[in-house]
C-alpha cells in the first residue's frame, strides 16, 4: 500500500490504491483494462435488462375435443385437492409460485412470464383446457404426461389450481 | 460354508428368482381384467437410491437418471480433518435408464477398488389402493474391480475381479407420511481378500457368499422433505467382527427432477456388495461418516 494514502478506511484505500495503479499503467494496459471493464458492465446490465423484460405468454390454442373433457374425479374433493397441493409443491411451485402468481424463485430466469393463475382469464378456462396444458406443455413448460403418467395426479393439479381463484 | 449348504443356497435363490419372475409374468397386472384393477398407490419412495440401499421405486418409463454418490471420511478426527470432509472419501457416478415402467438398467463407476458396475431392477408387483398391499422388486448388480492384478494375489485370474449382489425388496406405503421396505440379498465374491476378513471370521467357513438383510424407512415431514433411515447386516458372519452392520440416518429433499439425500452412515463402499462384505466401520462404536446422494432425471 502507498504510505501517502489518506487514512479513510480499508475500502477507500483499496479503491485509491487501484486508481493509483491505473494511473501508473502504460496506455495499452489502460485501454485493455477499460475495454474489459466496459464489456463486464454491458453484460451485467443486459442480463438484468433481459430479465426485466420477461415476455407475455403467446396465445395457446387447445383443440375443442380437449376443452370439452370432463374430469373423471370430483375436483372439489378434499383428497383430490390435497394430492394436487402436494404435487404442486414438488413440481410447479418453483416456477409458478406457491399461490400460482407466477412468482416462483425460478420464474426470474424464464423468458416467458408463467402467468397469474388467480386471474379471471385463467380461471375461465375449462377443466379440460387446464388438463391439456398441464399434460402437453410447450416451450419452457414441461409436458407432465411423462413426469406424472397417472392422469389422476394431473387432475389433482387442476383441482388445486382452481383454489387460486380470487 | 460347507459345499452342500452353499450349493443348496444357490439353487434355492436361483429357483426363488425364477419363481418370482414367473409369478410376475403369470399374475402380471396387465393380464388382470380391466374391471378388477384397483388404482395404484403412490410410489413408497422418491428415489431408487436410499442412503446405501436400493428401493422398489423406479423413475417413469424412458427416463435417464444420473446419480452421484459421495461418502466422506469418518467424523472421528473432528476438527483435524473437518469431520471427514478432508479425509479419504469415496465416490460413485452412475447412469440408469428405465426401459419401461417396470425395468431399469444402469452402469456406474466407483473410486474405491475402481469398481465398474452394471445393474438392473425389475418391479413385478405394485401396491394398489384397497388391493395388493405390497410393491415387490428384484435388483441385481455385477461389479468388476479394475485394480491392478497384483491386488488379487499371486494366482490372478480375470474372474477374480467379479462380485455380485442380488436382492429381493418388499415395500409398502403405509400412509401418506410413512413408507418402509425390507430386503434380503445374496452377495457373492469370486475371490475374497482374506487379509481383511480371514476365513475363520465367517460362520460355517462361508467366505465367498453371504446373505444380507436390510430395512429402510421414510417419514415424510413436508411435500418435499423426508427423514430417512436404514439398517442392514450380514447373516453369515460372527458378531463383533467385520463386516460391521451399516446404519444410516438423514434427510431427503425432492423436486420433480431431483432427489437430494444428506445423511450419516457407516459404510463407505457405496456399491452394495462392498457395503455388505467389507464395511470396516462399526456404527455401534460411533464410527460414522457424512454422505450424500444426488439424482437427476431427464424424461424423454
Amino acid at each position: 500500500m502507498d504510505s501517502t494514502l489518506p487514512d479513510c478506511g480499508l475500502f477507500s484505500q483499496c479503491l485509491l490504491f487501484n486508481l493509483n495503479t491505473f494511473k501508473s499503467m502504460k496506455k495499452t494496459q489502460k485501454a485493455i483494462t477499460l475495454l474489459v471493464t466496459m464489456i463486464i458492465a454491458v453484460v451485467f446490465v443486459l442480463g438484468n435488462t433481459v430479465n426485466a423484460q420477461q415476455a407475455k405468454a403467446k396465445p395457446w390454442p387447445v383443440p375443442d375435443k380437449n376443452k370439452a373433457i370432463k374430469a373423471p374425479v370430483n375436483l372439489k374433493d378434499a383428497s383430490v385437492i390435497s394430492n394436487g397441493k402436494d404435487l404442486w409443491a414438488k413440481n410447479c411451485k418453483s416456477c409458478h409460485g406457491a399461490k400460482g402468481l407466477g412468482d416462483g424463485p425460478k420464474s426470474v430466469s424464464l423468458k416467458t412470464f408463467p402467468g397469474d393463475f388467480s386471474s379471471a382469464a385463467f380461471q375461465s378456462m375449462t377443466d379440460g383446457e387446464l388438463f391439456f396444458k398441464t399434460s402437453t406443455g410447450r416451450d419452457e413448460m414441461p409436458a407432465y404426461e411423462k413426469r406424472l403418467p397417472d392422469a389422476n395426479d394431473r387432475w389433482g393439479l387442476v383441482a388445486y389450481m382452481r383454489t387460486f381463484k380470487k | 460354508m460347507h459345499k452342500p449348504i452353499r450349493n443348496f443356497m444357490k439353487r434355492f435363490l436361483i429357483g426363488l428368482f425364477f419363481f418370482l419372475t414367473g409369478a410376475g409374468i403369470v399374475f402380471s397386472q396387465d393380464s388382470i381384467p380391466v374391471q378388477t384393477k384397483k388404482p395404484l398407490t403412490k410410489a413408497p419412495f422418491e428415489s431408487g437410491y436410499f442412503i446405501d440401499d436400493q428401493t422398489v421405486a423406479l423413475p417413469p418409463a424412458h427416463t435417464l437418471q444420473m446419480i452421484l454418490q459421495h461418502r466422506l471420511g469418518t467424523i472421528q478426527n473432528g476438527w483435524t480433518d473437518l469431520a471427514g470432509i478432508w479425509g479419504a472419501s469415496n465416490i460413485r457416478f452412475g447412469l440408469d435408464y428405465t426401459i419401461n415402467k417396470n425395468v431399469l438398467v444402469g452402469l456406474g463407476t466407483t473410486k474405491n477398488k475402481r469398481i465398474q458396475d452394471l445393474q438392473a431392477k425389475y418391479t413385478f408387483f405394485r401396491q394398489r389402493q384397497d388391493g395388493f398391499p405390497l410393491t415387490l422388486s428384484i435388483y441385481g448388480n455385477m461389479g468388476i474391480s479394475c485394480l491392478n492384478k497384483s491386488a488379487f494375489g499371486t494366482d490372478f485370474k480375470a474372474r477374480d475381479r467379479f462380485s455380485y449382489y442380488y436382492e429381493l425388496m418388499i415395500a409398502r406405503r403405509f400412509c401418506k407420511m410413512f413408507s418402509a421396505q425390507v430386503g434380503i440379498a445374496w452377495v457373492h465374491y469370486n475371490i475374497v481378500d482374506t487379509t481383511v476378513t480371514p476365513r475363520d471370521w465367517h460362520v460355517n467357513s462361508m467366505y465367498n457368499d453371504n446373505l444380507q438383510i436390510s430395512g429402510i424407512g421414510r417419514l415424510k415431514v413436508s411435500p418435499q422433505m423426508s427423514i430417512i433411515a436404514t439398517y442392514s447386516q450380514s447373516v453369515f458372519t460372527y458378531v463383533n467382527r467385520m463386516p460391521w452392520p451399516n446404519a444410516g440416518l438423514g434427510i431427503e429433499v425432492s423436486t420433480a427432477t431431483h432427489a437430494f439425500q444428506v445423511f450419516f452412515a457407516a459404510a463407505q463402499g457405496i456399491v452394495p456388495q462392498e457395503v455388505s462384505f467389507y464395511n470396516d466401520k462399526n456404527p455401534y462404536n460411533g464410527v460414522i461418516l457424512i454422505g450424500f446422494n444426488i439424482t437427476r432425471l431427464w424424461t424423454f
